[in-house]
């Protein structure tokens, strides 16, 4: 093409390409060196968590950061934890398994921080654990997200609060099958997690009752069109449905449900028991069984009562909800670890700390006990339901783990 | 049977929102050449103000009414500002399809400005539901479905009882000739964003209240709206129509008898086999030169 | 080229590689730079790979891609199923770019059929069905849940490569993708390219074939993409839909646009911008999303071409390459000197062309009706008739644009003309020059001549001329037709003569022996009209059929060895020029009566 334009753009190349190598060393420069306890120095404890604030996910991500940071205020005001006071860096993954490995190696590469507490996305987590335990060797505490295979075995720098999604399925089985229901259909989301949830859900029922049988639909992450499948259900008449979706999909199918007159019973599981479900979808989910990780945020006691004036002030526009009471949890727990620890704050410290923790009462989760062979704090949970627009306590609490 | 009649009426309600989109993508196409990738998006920003307005006290049905106007100038400043300085160079075509997308990143921006990133919810212009065919439908939907067809047969009346619908026709057929009898292009543009993307907001405006009101609200609906548009040309206004119809009824049944999965699968293999197969639509003139 | 400038090339090249082998180790091995820069680094690397893929095609063919993430998708999910066999990263990237290459190709064959706009929204739509089908066909890609992907193992290396240090692959791969994209620039693909991108029908009439060359740009495009996809997959380890979604097609064409088409730096500006951006807006969607929007949409509306392209023209006005004026001193024309440049260029003709019946019509218009007449082999015809006669229509039929509604026959000889596509006409060593001269914009006028020269390879040597280097073929023509002075230049800068010349050159590079030429002498100086004449009796004495048409009847009557007379399509008369003149049925069709044409032959 152009031949005269050579040497301009020869040193332009020139200049450009020493330029690159020029500024990347002066990035890189300080950063080569690692430090023996990153993310802590004398004054400050700096965290990371990767959530979706943006995207249809927002809904769990804004109020669970809210959550956290409202925790870290708390401590951050009677002075911090030896000394040290607590920053957060949360970084938006828009609920993406992709960009979350990115976002995990940004936030250890670039902000160094000591440890992930309380992040989100059982499929992000997923995708970024190998990297995050294993290459980079550092703790996530507590992630909103669980799987059972991630605490059989114990993986090292990895522990958490939440039950996971399949166990808290073979509790609503289990249920369903109680209250009588034999003609089932499970409707669930196309990812491996929900999938899951769907199987265990069935293989539960029918462990309690033979005579249960269920049928399975599934459905895109983001579908807001449900009246296809509401049609559909109408027409197989089932005696109960059990739904594994996130917070958009169970009330766009409950409302949908509701106006094909289609009233069977709605069991579902934790990630769905927030008050906001019943703000957006009103009758549709009256009668919503389901069960629960933490206590009502309207609680009266000391704990919940915190929680609140935290709330209030770090983000006025959050009304209480069961998301940012249950990352304030998971957070007091990380906080009430790292104070436990004696000597120097390391990572190896930290998750020594947790595992020595026995039977420690947030007020707000059931008690937590962690061991070195367990890394999993609370195999609890209390059984609720929609009565009378609000989300009502179902009996007494049962253990995921057992034959309840 | 079964619940086949059902799932096709509750196909044309859809569809009706995406016949509506398409209609207000063809209408600018036609005019002024280009496809505005972001008349979903104007249609939901002006739902958001509109949204804030209700919140703040405005009636409800006065609200439909200020989205459209809103949506519509912004549309008429859409033209102004990026279109026609375009000029009429060779790839302008493209060109301008590429600005819109620019615009579309812009408005998005401005919607996690000014409202941040969670969904809110939207209230309905008429509670409660119907029962047709066996199926019940809410209220609101069939009331979009009967505004969107009101708005489409004003809109076909403008276009061929009225002097002035009918020289943007004349404009559309040849921009040259038009201009040497005395029609004013610029005017005509400025009507054709307006009405266009008013459109995009009455379908918006409905859809808020199906699902929430977030910044991707018309992505889904604007896929199948283009795919209406690519089965009825990409010049015919009742083409598009009638594609969006087809699209609605299409999708709801492969998501009830095939699989909701395969919904968008199916919709996009659409656009696909559209393009490929006969590319002017099934209705469109059967042109030689490449469309 | 000549040699000074091949070595600047050269050295060029050198340079980018050395500094790009630099980098490579300086944030690889050496472990000059910490993780973070590490991750940014291989980020912009897959990054500029990606949007040059797509810049190239932009630039080259004028396609615009915005499915271009299909390809890459192929490329990373390959990568992710083969990794797990233990196959070696080099043959992972031979697998991903045959792949999406057969793909790409298959692809282009039909970007001809579609405008830009129309090609754009496939590309779109095909993205999107890739998208879901990742989606569903779990097995392989792990769905939505998305997959990870092991260490690459290379067939140099004892060990795996850490995910850390896979940033080498990429800067690695990116140095020699922005070679490949300089050195397709500049070849003879890249001319053939341009060419078809400019001026469709000219690149027929010179022997390419628009839908092979689109589907070459395209496959080699698609490859290029693909090994962006292997590199990200071994670079970020984990790979899930949405890196293939719509929002990633956007940004890349964001990246191109913003900066430019056209060359391997606007790439690298564009890639370097959408690396950057999401990076110091620390991810707060709503500025990564206004930076992206407001700058694409300042750029296309201030700085139309992009980034790097403005300010390449910017320094073309600046370094004096503007519209060039004619005034240069011209020689006085030397009739011998073109005489003997055409007949070293151009073989006398050997048959004849002959046209039976010929009729085409357009929606009931009858452009031509039943014509038929015949170009002895070294004979000058000149076709004459009022506007709209058809002349033009006819020249388009022996050149393949047209295709007649009904022909008994049009043959070179014994060779079925009408057998051949356009592409194929230039091969019968028929050649076409335009009455808009019709050049190709983005070609100076030394490229042009290059890339016809380089095409009509086999016709001079079957042809068996002495002269076959491409090279030294162009530099004759360029000095033989006084266009040195514009060798350089592009047409837009060219004054209206001096591109019709240049449009004949463009005959003589392919050698032609049947020539159509459309109103020649339109346009052209006195000067330029004295060459042009000497020119034709040079075809003339050279053997070399001529048909031509043009207003300037005098011109035709005086060089023809027989006219043909059109009107309204039907053929009017077909003698020798004296009789032509005194034809009372051709001075009414002209004239409207028969006087006139006796003085405007004589006066």
């Amino acid at each position: 093409m152009e031949t005269n334009l050579k040497p301009l753009t020869q040193f332009f190349m020139k200049f450009t390409s020493a330029g690159l190598v020029a500024g990347t060393l002066a990035l890189g420069a300080g950063n080569a060196v690692a430090q023996p306890s990153p993310g802590v120095t004398d004054t400050e404890i700096k965290i990371g968590a990767y959530l979706p604030l943006s995207g249809p996910i927002a809904s769990y991500g804004i109020p669970l950061l809210a959550g956290m940071q409202a925790a870290i205020n708390t401590a951050n005001e009677a002075g911090g934890v030896k000394g040290r006071k607590f920053t957060l860096v949360a970084e938006d993954n828009k609920f993406n398994p992709q960009a979350t490995v990115a976002i995990a190696r940004k936030l250890i590469t670039r902000d160094e921080i000591f440890a992930f507490v309380a992040p989100m996305g059982t499929p992000s987590t997923a995708a970024a654990m190998d990297y995050i335990l294993n290459e980079a060797k550092v703790p996530i505490i507590n992630p909103y997200a669980g799987m059972a295979e991630w605490y059989n075995p114990p993986r090292d720098f990895f522990y958490g609060a939440q039950v996971p999604l399949e166990s808290q399925a073979k509790v609503i089985g289990r249920w369903a099958a109680k209250d009588g229901h034999k003609k089932l259909i499970a409707v669930h989301l196309t990812l491996v997690t929900n999938e899951r949830q769907a199987n265990e859900f069935a293989q539960a029922a029918k462990r309690m009752n033979p005579d249960v049988a269920v049928e399975f639909l599934s459905t895109k992450l983001g579908s807001t069109d449900f009246g296809p499948m509401a049609i559909e259900i109408a027409s197989k008449k089932p005696d109960a449905i059990a739904m594994f979706f996130t917070q958009n999909e169970t009330v766009a199918l409950a409302k949908e449900l509701r106006l094909q007159n289609v009233r069977i019973p709605i069991y579902t599981y934790a990630g769905i028991v927030i008050n906001s479900t019943i703000d957006i979808a009103g009758a549709s989910v009256e009668g919503m069984k389901a069960v629960s990780y933490i206590v009502p945020p309207s609680l009266d006691t000391p704990a919940v009562r915190e929680y609140r004036t935290a709330l209030a002030k770090v983000a006025p526009n959050e009304k209480p909800d069961y998301l940012s009471l249950n990352s304030y949890g998971y957070m007091k727990i990380f906080i009430e670890a790292v104070r436990r620890i004696n000597g120097p704050i390391t990572r190896q410290t930290l998750v020594q700390s947790m595992d020595n923790m026995r039977n420690y009462d947030t007020g707000i989760l059931p008690s937590v006990t962690y061991s070195p062979k367990q890394h999993m704090g609370t195999t609890s949970l209390q059984r609720v339901q929609i009565t009378g627009g609000k989300w009502n306590i179902l009996g007494d609490a049962v253990d995921s783990e057992k034959d309840w | 049977m079964g619940d086949f009649p059902a799932v096709v009426i509750s196909g044309i309600v859809s569809g009706s929102t995406y016949a509506l989109l398409a209609l207000g993508i063809v209408i600018i196409f036609r005019s002024t050449d280009t496809v505005n990738f972001a008349i979903g998006d104007t249609g939901t920003l002006a739902v958001f103000v509109t949204g804030s307005l209700i919140a703040a006290g405005l009636p409800i049905a006065a609200g439909l009414l200020v989205a459209i106007v809103l949506a519509g100038l912004m549309g008429v400043a859409t033209e102004r500002l990026l279109i026609r300085p375009l000029g009429h160079s060779r790839n302008v075509l493209f060109i301008a399809l590429v600005i819109t997308i620019g615009l579309g990143l812009l408005i998005h921006a401005g919607i996690f400005l000014g409202w941040g990133t969670r969904s809110r919810s939207f209230p309905v212009l008429v509670p409660g539901s119907a029962n047709i065919f066996g199926i019940a439908l809410a209220w609101n939907k069939i009331l979009a479905a009967v505004i969107a067809a009101a708005a489409m047969g004003a809109v076909a009346w403008f276009f061929t009882k009225t002097a002035f619908g009918t020289a943007m026709r004349a404009t559309a057929e040849d921009p040259g000739a038009a201009r040497m009898i005395g029609i004013d292009a610029g005017r005509v543009a400025t009507i054709a964003w307006f009405v266009g993307s008013g459109m995009a907001a009455i379908a918006a405006f409905f859809l808020a209240a199906d699902t929430s009101l977030n910044a991707s609200l018309t992505i889904s609906a604007l896929f199948r709206a283009f795919a209406g548009v690519f089965l009825g040309g990409l010049t015919s206004m009742a083409g598009a129509v009638i594609g969006g119809f087809v699209i609605g009824v299409l999708d709801n049944i492969a998501g009830r008898y095939i699989s909701a999965n395969y919904r968008d699968t199916i919709v996009f293999a659409v656009i696909v086999l559209v393009l490929f197969i006969r590319p002017a639509g099934v209705l469109g003139a059967g042109r030689k030169e490449r469309v | 080229m000549s040699r000074a400038a091949t070595n600047t090339v050269a050295l060029r090249w050198v340079s980018i590689a050395i500094a790009g082998v630099a980098l490579a180790f300086a944030v690889g091995p050496l472990k000059m730079v910490g993780d973070y820069p590490q991750f940014i680094i291989a980020s912009a690397s897959f990054y500029f790979i990606a949007v040059l893929s797509v810049n190239m095609l932009a630039g080259l063919c004028g396609i615009w891609s915005m499915g271009h993430t299909a390809y890459i998708a192929l490329g990373a999910y390959i990568a992710a199923n083969l990794t797990k066999y233990g196959v070696p990263l080099e043959a992972i990237l031979v697998a991903a770019a045959a792949a999406a290459g057969i793909l790409g190709f298959i692809l282009g064959l039909s970007a001809g059929r579609f405008s830009v706009l129309y090609f754009g929204l496939l590309t779109m739509a095909l993205a999107l069905v890739t998208t879901e089908v990742v989606s569903h066909w779990v097995v392989v890609t792990g769905g939505d849940d998305g997959m990870k992907v092991g260490k690459a193992i290379s067939i140099f290396l004892p060990a795996p490569i850490e995910t850390k240090n896979t940033v080498v692959i990429c800067v690695l791969l990116a140095t020699a993708v922005y070679l490949i994209g300089d050195a397709v620039n500049a070849s003879q693909f890249g001319r053939r390219w341009l060419a078809v991108k400019g001026q469709r029908t000219a690149a027929m009439a010179i022997g390419l074939k628009p839908h092979v060359e689109n589907a070459t740009a395209f496959g080699l495009s698609a490859a290029i993409a693909s090994s962006s996809g292997v590199a990200m997959a071994f670079s970020v380890a984990f790979i899930d839909p949405v890196a293939f979604s719509l929002d990633a097609s956007i940004t890349l064409i964001v990246g191109t646009v913003v900066g430019g088409i056209g060359s391997s730096l606007g790439a690298l500006v564009g890639s370097g911008f959408i690396t950057a951006v999401p990076e110091l807006a620390r991810d707060a969607l709503a500025v990564a999303n206004f930076v992206y929007g407001g700058t694409m949409v300042v750029v296309l509306l201030f700085l139309r071409q992009g980034l790097v392209p403005a300010f390449r023209a910017r320094i073309r006005r600046w370094r004096g390459h503007g519209t060039v004026k004619a005034g240069a001193p011209r020689r006085a024309v030397d009739a011998a000197a073109m005489g003997a440049l055409v007949s070293r260029l151009m073989p006398p003709a050997r048959h004849s062309l002959s046209l039976k019946n010929v009729s085409v019509h357009f929606s009931g218009l009858k452009a031509l009706d039943d014509v038929s007449f015949e170009v002895p082999p070294g004979t000058a015809v000149g076709l004459i008739g009022p506007n709209g006669a058809g002349k033009t229509s006819l020249l388009n039929v022996l050149s393949g644009f047209y295709e007649p509604v009904s022909a008994t026959s049009v043959t070179l000889g014994d060779v079925d003309v009408l057998a051949a596509s356009p592409s194929g006409r230039a091969a019968l060593g028929m050649g076409r020059t335009f009455q808009h001269a019709e050049l190709f914009p983005e070609l100076s006028i030394r490229d042009m001549l290059l890339t016809v020269a380089g095409l009509a390879r086999p016709l001079r040597r079957a042809n068996r001329i002495a002269l076959q280097d491409p090279v030294a073929i162009t530099e004759l023509i360029l000095d033989g037709l006084e266009l040195r002075p514009y060798a350089n230049s592009l047409p837009a800068e060219l004054p209206f003569g001096i591109q019709k010349v240049a449009d004949i050159g463009r005959v003589l590079a392919i050698g032609a022996s049947v020539v159509s030429m459309d109103e020649p002498f339109s346009g052209l100086d006195e000067h330029e009209r004295s060459e042009l004449r000497a020119i034709l009796r040079g075809m003339h004495s050279a053997g070399v059929s001529i048909l031509i048409i043009d207003h300037a009847v005098q011109e035709v009557l005086s060089l023809a060895d027989k006219v043909v007379v059109l009107d309204f399509g039907r053929l009017l008369a077909y003698g020798d020029p004296a009789s032509i003149r005194r034809d009372p049925a051709v001075m009414k069709a002209y004239f409207g009566s028969a006087h006139q044409v006796e003085v405007a032959a004589h006066g």
